[in-house]
């Protein structure tokens, strides 16, 4: 019965497994939702005109001009500060008065026109309101435009607020644009998102053009893996990008270098924020990675790798089954690496603790960027024949102390026992015999390469 | 006792004098007649380094120096011709020149080391006087070549004189050389009326014992020729967990606790009673005793009671730790790698790599493992029971071929934790790589050496089944 199961389960598993090539975000939508401010202060006049009027009038044309081209993108509009009047102060007074759609109309209808300014700046409510005007699309780029003239005047964090969005990859970080915000002021925003602030009506309209563009534009990054001198040079490392809000795996990639040396640009989802993990031993982290929209952006870690290898040259030896434990300091393993064999290690000092009989152990300290070889010597082989049963002990010299290598039962069949060169002493005795002072000691000097042949009498 | 005697030395006074000679002749009472004692299978050379110097013809208890000394060892010489394997030899100085002459070479070997009768040792020694100088350091140099190449042979070196070194070679240096060439085991001087800082000064040398009288130098000299000779037994008992000698069939090494050099090693047996077995050692050093177990056990400082069967005992209670796959797997290749370190409970250091399919002893207790197969398994907290076997079962891993068709860098992943952990790295020169892997679920994420594109980075999921096998085509 069990063989034949075994059977199945070969059969079954020497089927391929089909793998898939990392995809290459692309984004199907792109959806901005303008914040608008219409709190009592946007009734001030701006270079002759209502600030209020200013902003309704760069909407309306860039809103309608834009969706006419590209039918992909759609715009919604949350108003704040529009319902209540400042007297009351209303932290609450934020509501959705265009909501996404693909019907060109809603923008170039007045059906924002009636608003007049004459309440609060609840950003920070705003923002979270806001997380609920999105659909639910992880193929699309979501961004939000904040148009205001003053800093929030609730008890809100709009700080907070802008970073939820950002984890839970509702949104990218807003982009703030202050019509004639003082500096003081302007600093506020810093948390938020990108500030950029204007002083007229064509900078207002140049502004959010240019923003409205960077968000259509496609997401690109790099990743440089920096050598000790500050350059991308290192590559063929895999890496993993987790989500830092759930913890999945998003993209796994080995680090390429381009056909002109440089880091290759990849394109991912450019919502929420990835923690990566570039897997060298041990691996380097960086968490809370977000990519700014619409642009190439450059992620840089320091990855100061040298490599290890434990060389055991010569003819006659395969130490093949001798592997190399690389220790951490809390003398954890690392990494087991195999005898000539270059592994990458971050810089660094290990312990080393090479698995031959004796094994040998030293402590390693690799410089970045360096080759570090650690040489050790081929073994020698003893064979060991008795014509009488006889059971030994073989021991090592090691810093004048005996040190055991191994018993062994030695009979008319020889005993083949590879070791590492040294001194060695073999303490025997014939089977069965009960007087210690029988028990005899060979003297062995085992050089590399060497078979001594050796018959206990 | 040896001690006491450097201690009484030490405080040299009339009145410990008295002290010292109760504890000899208290020595010589304890003690079977010193001729009859028990033969050892070991060889023992005894070179006397005696003094020929024109002091020794000073009177001392009625007669001279040099006729009390010649007297005893006359009288050593009768006794141990009769005991095999007990050889004596001869060295003077200062017989040869006149003190006048200060010859700082003037010693030679009368007697070579071997056999001699009472009437050839009377004849060769009847015809010297004594006369000369006192060269003990040029002397001591000359011993070296006496003792025979015989590694193991006991070889002791009683140094008899009255004086200082009255040449300007140091003692101290050559009695140090002496040990360099790991001839001579250990020196012993005995004084004939030595001042207090004479005595001192051959402290380096080794033993000494100074004597104020005729009856105290025969007796005190018979005395370090019955320690050189006598059988000095040690019986080491492993102790099981029942308190009970019982734990057997390990290798011990000696060394002597002064110097570290290891002196004897041997396996541990029990004897047809079933008891430890007793060995026959010299008693002239403090040992420190390693018994091979795993890990090892050291009794350190161990002093041994001349001529008598000594003891000593350490809890050795040792049980087996079997490990091995839960199936079967051929490839024997793969089986090879599989090995398991172990560390004690609680400790950094390695006590042992055991191979798979392997049983080791240890002492009892609590192990942690570190199983390297891949993933690594790790096992803390293993217990030891006295004679019992622990068994460690790993499941059997399934083998995975990976076919490439170009040159790539690859990485294998498991998850952990919800994390991706490297376990392996692809080797990128092969062709074909095979490895073991314990079951369970995989990701290899690869992508060809040449490619310019991360994005060509391809990733694979698969599953390993306990002693199946997979392929993969890259």
């Amino acid at each position: 019965m069990k063989p034949f199961v075994i059977f199945i389960f070969t059969l079954l598993l020497f089927s391929n497994v089909q793998g898939q090539e990392v995809r290459r975000y692309k984004a199907n939508d792109v959806r901005i939702l303008f914040l608008l401010d219409v709190s009592g202060s946007m009734n001030e006049t701006w270079n002759g005109r209502k600030k209020i009027d200013v902003a309704k009038e760069v909407l309306r044309d860039l809103a309608d001009s834009i969706q006419k081209k590209y039918p992909k993108v759609t715009f919604g509009l949350r108003v704040f500060g529009a319902d209540f009047p400042r007297e009351q102060k209303n932290c609450k007074d934020s509501r959705l008065l265009i909501p996404f759609s693909n019907k060109q109309s809603d923008f170039t209808q007045n059906n924002f026109s009636g608003l007049t300014p004459k309440g609060m700046t609840p950003i920070a409510y705003s923002l979270e309101q806001a997380a609920k005007d999105f659909p639910n699309d992880s193929n699309a780029v979501h961004s939000i435009v904040l148009i205001t003239d003053g800093d929030e005047n609730c008890s809100g964090d709009p700080c907070k607020s802008a970073n939820f969005l950002v984890r839970k990859k509702i949104s990218f970080r807003p982009f703030i644009v202050g019509l004639g915000v003082a500096e003081k002021v302007a600093k506020q925003f810093d948390c938020i998102g990108q500030f950029t602030n204007t002083t007229d009506d064509a900078s207002l309209k140049q502004t959010v053009g240019v923003i409205i563009r960077q968000t259509m534009n496609s997401t690109s990054a790099q990743v440089n893996l920096l050598d000790a001198q500050g350059n991308p040079s290192v590559t063929n490392i895999p890496f993993t990008l987790y989500d830092s809000e759930t913890g999945k795996v998003e993209y796994n990639f080995i680090h390429t270098l381009n056909a002109a040396g440089m880091p290759d640009t990849l394109f991912l989802n450019p919502l929420g924020m990835y923690n990566l993990v570039v897997h060298t031993f041990p691996p380097v982290r960086k968490n809370n990675i977000e990519l700014a929209v619409g642009i190439h952006n450059i992620i840089s870690v320091d990855v100061p790798v040298g490599t290890q290898t434990t060389v055991c040259n010569g003819s006659a030896i395969t130490n093949n089954d001798a592997q190399v434990v690389v220790r951490l300091k809390d003398n954890s393993i690392l990494n087991v690496q195999d005898l000539n064999e270059k592994e990458d290690y971050l810089a660094n000092t290990y312990t080393s603790q090479v698995l031959t009989n004796p094994y040998y152990q030293k402590d390693v300290t690799i410089a970045p960027f360096t080759e570090t070889e650690n040489k050790i010597p081929g073994f020698g082989t003893i064979i060991i024949t008795s014509t009488q049963n006889k059971k030994a002990t073989v021991l090592y010299e090691s810093n004048r102390l005996w040190k055991k290598a191994g018993e062994w039962s030695i009979s008319t069949k020889p005993e083949t026992i590879k070791l590492q060169p040294g001194s060695y002493r073999i303490v025997y005795q014939q089977i069965g015999n009960t007087d210690t002072e029988t028990c005899k000691t060979k003297f062995v000097e085992l050089e590399e390469g060497r078979t001594l042949t050796l018959t206990l009498d | 006792m040896q001690l006491l005697n450097y201690i009484l030395l030490s405080l040299y006074n009339g009145f410990r004098i008295i002290l010292l000679r109760k504890e000899i002749m208290l020595l010589l009472l304890l003690s079977a007649p010193w001729y009859s004692i028990a033969q050892n299978h070991q060889k023992t050379n005894i070179l006397f380094l005696m003094d020929a110097s024109f002091s020794m013809r000073k009177e001392w208890d009625g007669g001279t120096k040099w006729k009390t000394a010649v007297n005893t060892l006359t009288e050593i010489v009768d006794n141990t011709s009769q005991i095999d394997n007990v050889n004596i030899g001869l060295r003077l100085f200062g017989h040869l020149y006149d003190e006048s002459e200060s010859n700082c070479k003037d010693t030679r070997l009368e007697l070579p080391i071997g056999k001699y009768t009472k009437e050839r040792f009377a004849n060769k020694i009847g015809i010297i006087r004594p006369k000369g100088i006192t060269p003990i350091a040029y002397s001591l140099e000359k011993c070296v070549a006496d003792f025979g190449e015989d590694n193991n042979a006991k070889n002791i070196l009683i140094l008899i004189t009255d004086g200082e070194e009255s040449c300007t070679g140091d003692p101290c240096k050559a009695a140090w050389m002496l040990q360099q060439k790991g001839i001579v085991l250990k020196p012993f001087v005995i004084g004939m009326a030595l001042t207090e800082a004479a005595t001192k000064n051959f402290y380096c040398i080794g033993q000494t014992i100074n004597t104020a009288s005729d009856k105290e130098f025969n007796q005190t000299l018979k005395n370090m020729v019955d320690e050189s000779i006598a059988k000095t037994t040690l019986q080491v008992n492993l102790v099981d967990s029942k308190n009970k000698a019982t734990e057997t069939d390990v290798a011990m090494t000696l060394y002597d606790s002064e110097t570290h050099i290891a002196k004897e090693h041997f396996i541990h047996t029990l004897n047809s009673r079933g008891n430890p077995d007793t060995i026959t050692i010299s008693p002239f050093f403090n040992y420190d005793i390693q018994i091979h177990t795993i890990p090892e056990l050291w009794i350190k400082n161990v002093t041994l009671k001349r001529n008598i069967h000594n003891e000593v005992s350490v809890d050795a209670a040792q049980g087996n730790l079997a490990f091995k796959l839960q199936g079967v797997l051929s490839k024997t290749a793969v089986v090879d790698r599989i090995k398991c370190i172990i560390h004690q409970n609680d400790s950094t250091a390695t006590v042992h790599v055991q191979k798979l399919n392997t049983t080791a002893k240890l002492l009892t207790g609590k192990y942690d493992l570190e199983i390297l197969t891949l993933p690594r398994i790790f096992i803390n907290n293993v217990q030891i029971d006295d004679d019992k076997t622990t068994h460690i079962e790993i499941p059997t891993p399934g083998i995975l071929t990976m076919n490439k068709s170009y040159e790539y860098y690859g990485v294998l992943f498991m998850q952990e934790k919800g994390e991706l952990k490297k376990i392996y790295d692809l080797k990128p020169a092969l062709k074909q790589e095979t490895i073991a892997l314990q079951p369970g679920k995989y990701r290899i994420v690869y992508r060809a050496k040449f490619a310019k594109s991360g994005h060509n980075t391809i990733e694979k999921e698969f599953e390993i089944l306990s002693g199946g096998s997979i392929s993969l085509r890259l």
